[in-house]
């Protein structure tokens, strides 16, 4: 028997063969949704995704890209964005 | 656009968003690019255009010019107000070309590790060949010699004892 407060819609339902033969039903917490870019909302690639605990013990150098806005903006957006403030820059000169 | 002397901003990478200058043209489509690193933490290597967003100011730069001579440049043109950026003191200039200097003698002594390590490697096997062997050969005379052991401290502890309470008893 779970927890009546695992039979909720937030939990997967896994089934699961025992090694005694019978087939069980487990309940697992589901993955957190993919991180977005904040400009395009396209998945970002290099932000790992699960469960909070798991992305915690990871070390920083796999949690984000080493660039600036790394995991808040895609590559593609990053150059926009600088390639703007560039532009920006100039022709207020 | 892309000539010597022309300063661009990375937009790719961990420098992305670092303005740098472009010091030698390679090959179609590449340059060599330097910050200098003191500067803007740039550092000096080979970069695809495409990678570069360039800016209206140019310098005048001789072709392969050092990081000493460009940062003397941006002195004279006032590129440090211009790009909002404090001019390096000497201490970051020390370490700056402290690091390059680490970075290049990694760099030579790399093949040679790798001529050393296969005759290491064969050392080491040699090395482990003969304590395996004196291991087995201990194991094989260990069991034997320990069996009687134990044998005979029994043997001769638990009498000991018997005759120790009886002692006292009487």
């Amino acid at each position: 028997m779970t927890r009546p407060s695992q039979r909720s819609r937030s939990f997967i339902k896994k089934r699961i063969n025992t090694p005694g033969g019978r087939a069980v039903l487990h309940f697992v917490k589901k993955k957190p949704s993919h991180a977005r870019c904040g400009r395009c909302m396209k998945p970002l690639h290099g932000v790992p995704r699960g469960p909070a605990l798991e992305i915690a013990k990871l070390p920083k150098t796999k949690k984000r890209p080493d660039r600036p806005y790394g995991g808040y903006l895609c590559s593609s957006c990053t150059r926009k964005s600088i390639k703007e403030k560039n532009l920006d820059r100039w022709q207020n000169v | 656009m892309f000539d010597v002397g022309r300063i661009c901003v990375k937009t790719a990478g961990r420098e992305a968003g670092k303005f740098c200058v472009i010091v030698d043209v390679l090959e179609k489509g590449f340059v060599m690019v330097t910050g200098p690193k003191a500067v803007t933490s740039v550092k000096r290597r080979k970069c695809n255009i495409d990678h570069l967003e360039p800016t209206p100011q140019v310098i005048k730069l001789g072709k392969n010019a050092s990081d000493d001579d460009v940062i003397s440049v941006y002195k004279k043109d006032g590129i440090f107000e211009k790009f909002q950026v404090k001019p390096p003191s000497e201490k970051d200039i020390a370490e700056a070309k402290d690091s390059e200097r680490k970075r290049l003698t990694a760099a030579r002594e790399k093949p040679k590790k790798a001529a050393e390590e296969p005759e290491k490697a064969e050392e080491k096997k040699h090395k482990e060949k003969p304590a395996k062997e004196q291991k087995e050969e201990k194991a094989e005379h260990k069991p034997a010699k320990k069996e009687p052991k134990p044998k005979k401290a029994k043997a001769e502890g638990k009498p000991a004892k018997e005759h120790k309470k009886k002692a006292e008893s009487k």
